[in-house]
């Protein structure tokens, strides 16, 4: 473990603390990393004395109050339900088939990708084997066109499938925290 | 060591290091580890809860081109110093009594 990897569990693990008190923590133990470092410690040794982000946020959170959740939580979960009905389930579905259409586009990319290899190949066998005609020396411009597009648009469609459905995700933890009553806790 | 006995241990020791002078989370934790266990993780509530209490005070300062976060010694902290010094001689004495087997 890196850490940053280190620091990032550590802020997730600090989430129920006010923004103010965690900044505090996150900027003592980055004083504590560079001033180990300039000691000539390496970052497996730094991170071994820090032991876990678990125990670290726990640590911290010693004499802090994270904030009371405002009402109750049966007041939450109607409120979420009445929310989630008429905007939280339309626009989940909405991000949900946003996503099946991406994905649907990746698979394609691949497609296009196929056929313009396989568009390329095939009419240059043709070539060798009729000679080099217009039509198909032009074939192959379009092969080797298809098969760029394609290579494009593969990357593209699965960062926006992955993200749309981390999208997903994050709304319904988001969702499950907010009618629980609180932030993640330690 | 029982936990709420090493916990006040702990305080005093930190104010004790800061009673040479001000210091920070690295230095302090390198000069409290010979004489009794801590960590950085167990440092930063004890420190959070001197400043806290107002027996110590914090300031900020850029070193190295980053910030380090400076401790200094109040009136109260040396105060404190001083009660455990009192309590510390009464301890002795509950001990010698222990240690004798309940005979003074």
């Amino acid at each position: 473990m890196t850490f940053t990897q280190w620091n990032k569990k550590l802020k997730k693990r600090l989430s129920a603390l006010p923004a103010q008190e965690r900044g505090k923590v996150l900027a003592y133990y980055e004083e504590l990393y560079m001033d180990k470092r300039d000691a000539g410690m390496t970052e497996a040794d730094i991170l071994a004395g820090f032991s876990s982000p678990e125990e670290a946020a726990a640590r911290a959170a010693e004499g802090s109050e994270a904030p009371a959740p405002k009402g109750n939580a049966a007041g939450r979960f109607f409120f979420m339900l009445v929310l989630y009905l008429f905007i939280g389930i339309p626009v989940i579905a909405a991000i949900f088939s946003l996503a099946v259409t991406a994905a649907a586009l990746f698979l394609s990319g691949f497609a296009v990708l196929a056929a313009g290899i396989a568009d390329f190949f095939y009419f240059l066998i043709q070539i060798c084997l009729y000679g080099a005609g217009g039509a198909y020396i032009a074939h192959l411009g379009i092969g080797l066109g298809c098969a760029g597009a394609g290579a494009l648009l593969v990357p593209l469609f699965l960062f926006l499938t992955k993200a749309l459905l981390t999208a997903c995700g994050k709304l319904l933890r988001a969702t499950g925290r907010y009618i629980r009553g609180k932030k993640e806790t330690v | 060591m029982d936990i709420q006995l090493k916990k006040g241990l702990l305080d005093v020791c930190v104010l004790s290091v800061l009673r040479e002078g001000e210091s920070y989370g690295y230095k302090i934790v390198a000069d409290v580890a010979p004489y009794i266990e801590i960590s950085e993780s167990t440092l930063y509530p004890i420190l959070k809860r001197l400043e806290s209490s107002a027996m110590v005070t914090a300031e900020s300062r850029a070193y190295n081109g980053r910030l380090r976060k400076y401790y200094r010694i109040t009136e109260k902290g040396l105060e404190r110093i001083r009660e455990f010094i009192e309590d510390a001689k009464e301890f002795a004495k509950i001990y010698r009594f222990i240690d004798n087997g309940g005979r003074s």
